[in-house]
């Protein structure tokens, strides 16, 4: 059956700590105990080979998709320093980048799904996203910098797809940057947030059960991205789950919110922990909105630590050196 | 010319740059890498494309300060402060240069491997390349042919 | 057919900020015509090799040597730009002196010049370490400074040198320059300043490493039995050699040595009919510290093991067994880049005339001296034999 044979992440070994963040900003971030700040030579793409590197080569890839909303252009195509790092787009590479918002990744995973199935050849989904230096304040307090990667194939050793469901809707003025700016913008009304994506997480997550004649206790975990903790539990409890379903998935306190790569990330963390046959419902959402939910049984080869060992061996900085590596002094 | 690497010549250098294809002499087999247009050994001119692991040791570095550095990097200089350069025998043979990521305390000896990093940008366009990070003896990726 | 060197000028190496590359090479050339020991007719050259890099912006690249020699009122004759990095002065004094032993000219002028202190600090930097491998080394963010640290790295490991027999290389040529006139920095150190200079490549400091100078040389190079008609006391060219080697240090089979200077060494030595035994003064390549150490390797006047204690009892200091560098070296003479090459030549005819304007500077009764001129981090290098002329 179609599904995931390998997974690995990468995180920047720099890391800002909430002891560090009070110290200096008089309080800490909520929920965040430490996140990975890049290096100067650090961007989505390296972040991306970094993650993609850590599976097992197979040279054999059909196709790859690519997902970040910070990639060093906002145009050209930028797949290709990844393909070469893996050393793949000689016979036949199918790809696709997918850039526009969080919901990048579970975009991209999608889009492989489908790949492998129709082509019978090995994919991979790498997501990657690096705290951006422009941006307000607040926002880039939360913002940390990692990547993941996912071999999908037909044979899916590690979780096996089931089925897919996909909601799109039209939620203005959240989380986004206009053509010629850099900076994010948000119109920073709250309960209008939490509606918003509320509604596009149940969207998706509904038609899914419903299809699968299932309910959210069939579910060992709920995956979302790495939201706040607050936005996160409104989230699982709109649709029915519970916070214990949703908290042991969600790499948010050391990771910080990783953008495209979030929701994917934690899946990694929820095959990192899952047994055997437990079922995984990962849901991607996109402020604007749109989301992706897709389910999965975990296979016998999860479990294999992959966040915790790239989390591992971090290297603290000071505020001062956290501003001055992300160019803002 | 001086120092400065166009985009063309960038580009023609990608394969060994982001990809560590070395060749290997058709007579010898000496792994040559960077590329170059003879053996390093036998000086024989028939070379075949070869994948390199990447994986290495490290044989002398040093700690380049904003003092030492080309203005190249001063970006870099900028936001990280001073980088190690290491020179790096890869397991294949041949011997390459390169920075030190994640290292405070480079030692000689100790083991390496390849990661892609960003070198600098120019022309607004970035170049990319191998940089050296310790080796944790992580599972490996295969060495190709 | 023998060949010699009747004169020789160079300017103060260091800076000259109302003078750019002409005025340089036309003082360089005034010096030579001040010599008070020489007779020199400047319309009796035939040919003339001008040694540069031609650093930074602002100035003639196309057309360098006619251009000079223009500009100073030298005949227009056959003028040929040489470049080899840093040994491009070297290389044209080997140019003319080949130019003469072939027969065809009977007097050509060797010159070198480099005005490098007209750019700013950080387009110096761009061009220092152009002569490296621009595509590998350079982008791995490393300048000479560097590749030189990554030599000094590996030795200091290796104990084959201490930090402090670095630091004496600087120390001892210092102390020469402190003497002479033509140098760029006249400051004595002592070891614990070296040490204590800002890092620029660790294990290498400020101190260890020459300075970016302005200044030309020439010299005047005739067939011997002409010699005479310039100067009762001219200086035979012995012995020459050049070699070549790979630009990056990656690509050396040891990348502690500098193959290129001892092959080049060998064939000077052979040609000349001398060891480094028969030596009596010696000017090396000593763009860093660490360079002159090797270079002690590489010419056969110590081992590698040995050198640093040599350097402690004074072996090379002036009135040791050989000084090496009593011009102050590129270390602390300066680093023309064009102009260093010729500039040691310039050096060696005053030693083997007896010349030298300082008696503490003079080494007594010199009869022949090597000068060891390198490119790059020893990409190319040249070495030149004088031997002063039987009375």
């Amino acid at each position: 059956m179609v599904g995931l044979a390998a997974y690995g992440c990468y995180f920047p070994a720099a890391r800002l700590t909430a002891a560090e963040t009070e110290r200096v900003w008089g309080s800490p971030i909520a929920d965040l105990d430490s996140k990975p700040v890049a290096a100067a030579d650090e961007d989505a793409l390296t972040l991306a080979a970094a993650a993609a590197a850590t599976i097992d080569g197979d040279a054999a890839l059909g196709s790859m998709s690519l997902a970040s909303t910070t990639l060093p252009y906002r145009r050209r195509v930028q797949i290709g320093v990844l393909a070469r790092a893996l050393r793949s787009g000689g016979d036949s590479l199918f790809t696709t980048e997918h850039t526009t918002s969080a919901r990048a990744g579970t975009e991209a995973l999608a889009v492989q799904l489908l790949a492998v199935r129709a082509s019978g050849r090995s994919g991979m989904v790498v997501a990657a996203d690096v705290a951006s230096p422009t941006g307000d304040a607040h926002r880039a307090a939360v913002l940390g910098a990692g990547a993941v990667a996912l071999l999908v194939a037909e044979d899916g050793a590690v979780a096996t797809f089931e089925a897919s469901a996909h909601h799109v809707a039209e939620d203005p003025g959240l989380d986004f940057v206009p053509a010629g700016e850099s900076a994010l913008q948000d119109v920073q009304v709250s309960g209008y947030t939490q509606e918003a994506l509320g509604a596009a997480v149940r969207g998706a997550v509904e038609p899914l059960l419903h299809r699968l004649g299932r309910t959210p206790s069939d579910y060992r975990f709920l995956v979302l991205g790495t939201m706040p903790g607050r936005l996160l539990d409104a989230a699982a409890r709109g649709c029915g789950f519970t916070r214990e379903q949703s908290r042991p998935v969600w790499a948010f306190p050391s990771t910080g919110d990783l953008g495209a790569a979030g929701a994917l990330t934690n899946l990694a963390l929820a095959l990192d922990t899952a047994e055997p046959g437990d079922r995984i419902l990962l849901v991607g959402y996109g402020a604007g909105s749109g989301a992706d939910a897709l389910s999965f049984t975990a296979g016998e080869s999860a479990g294999r630590g992959a966040v915790a060992r790239a989390l591992a061996g971090g290297r603290p900085v000071d505020a001062l050196t956290y501003l001055r590596m992300t160019g803002r002094i | 010319m001086g120092a400065h690497v166009s985009v063309p010549m960038y580009r023609r250098t990608l394969a060994a740059r982001v990809g560590l294809e070395g060749r290997r002499c058709d007579r010898c087999s000496a792994v040559s890498f960077p590329p170059r247009g003879a053996c390093g050994q036998c000086r024989g001119r028939s070379l075949t494309p070869v994948r390199l692991s990447g994986v290495g040791t490290l044989q002398a570095w040093t700690y380049i300060t904003a003092a030492g550095a080309p203005p190249e990097f001063a970006a870099q200089v900028r936001r990280d402060g001073g980088y190690h350069v290491g020179l790096v025998a890869l397991q294949e043979g041949p011997r390459v240069a390169g920075q030190l990521v994640d290292v405070s305390d480079p030692e000689i000896g100790q083991p390496v491997r390849a990661v892609v990093r960003r070198l600098y940008e120019e022309e607004g366009v970035v170049r990319y390349g191998f940089k050296f990070a310790p080796h944790m003896g992580e599972q490996l990726p295969a060495e190709g042919v | 057919m023998g060949v010699a060197v009747v004169a020789a000028g160079q300017t103060r190496f260091g800076d000259h900020p109302t003078s750019g590359v002409k005025e340089l090479f036309g003082a360089a050339v005034d010096d030579l015509l001040a010599d008070a020991g020489t007779a020199v007719d400047l319309d009796r050259i035939d040919a003339a090799f001008v040694g540069s890099l031609s650093c930074g912006q602002g100035m003639q690249l196309g057309n360098f040597a006619p251009a000079l020699l223009d500009d100073a009122g030298l005949p227009p004759v056959s003028a040929l730009h040489v470049e080899n990095a840093c040994a491009s002065g070297g290389f044209a004094v080997q140019q003319a002196v080949q130019a003469v032993a072939s027969g065809q000219y009977r007097c050509v002028l060797a010159a070198g010049v480099e005005k490098m202190r007209d750019v700013s600090g950080d387009k110096g930097r761009y061009w220092l370490g152009i002569s490296g491998d621009t595509e590998y080394e350079r982008l791995a963010g490393l300048t000479f400074a560097g590749v030189f640290a990554l030599i000094a790295s590996r030795l200091l490991h290796d104990g084959a040198v201490t930090r402090e027999d670095l630091a004496r290389v600087s120390v001892k040529n210092h102390r020469h320059a402190a003497l002479n006139p033509k140098a760029h920095l006249r400051r004595r150190l002592t070891v614990e300043d070296v040490l204590a200079a800002p890092v620029v490549a660790a294990p290498l400091g400020a101190f260890d490493c020459c300075p970016t100078s302005d200044g030309a040389a020439c010299v005047l190079v005739t067939d011997s039995s002409i010699a005479a008609e310039f100067t009762d006391r001219p200086v035979e060219v012995a012995g020459w050699g050049s070699a070549s080697d790979s630009l990056a240090l990656h690509s050396r089979a040891d990348f502690t040595r500098l193959d290129a200077a001892r092959r080049a060494a060998d064939a000077a030595y052979a040609m000349a009919g001398v060891g480094p035994d028969g030596l009596d003064v010696v000017e090396v390549h000593d763009c860093f510290t660490v360079a002159e150490l090797v270079a002690y390797a590489e010419l056969g006047l110590s081992s590698i093991a040995e050198a640093g204690a040599r350097l402690r009892a004074g072996e090379f200091d002036l009135g040791g067994r050989l000084p090496v560098n009593t011009s102050g070296g590129l270390k602390a003479k300066g680093h023309p880049i064009g102009a260093t090459g010729v500039g040691q030549i310039a050096e060696l005819f005053g030693q083997l005339r007896g010349d030298i304007a300082q008696p503490e500077r003079q080494v007594p009764g010199a009869e022949v001296g090597l000068a060891y001129n390198m490119g790059g981090s020893g990409a190319s290098a040249v070495v030149t034999i004088l031997r002063r002329a039987a009375d």
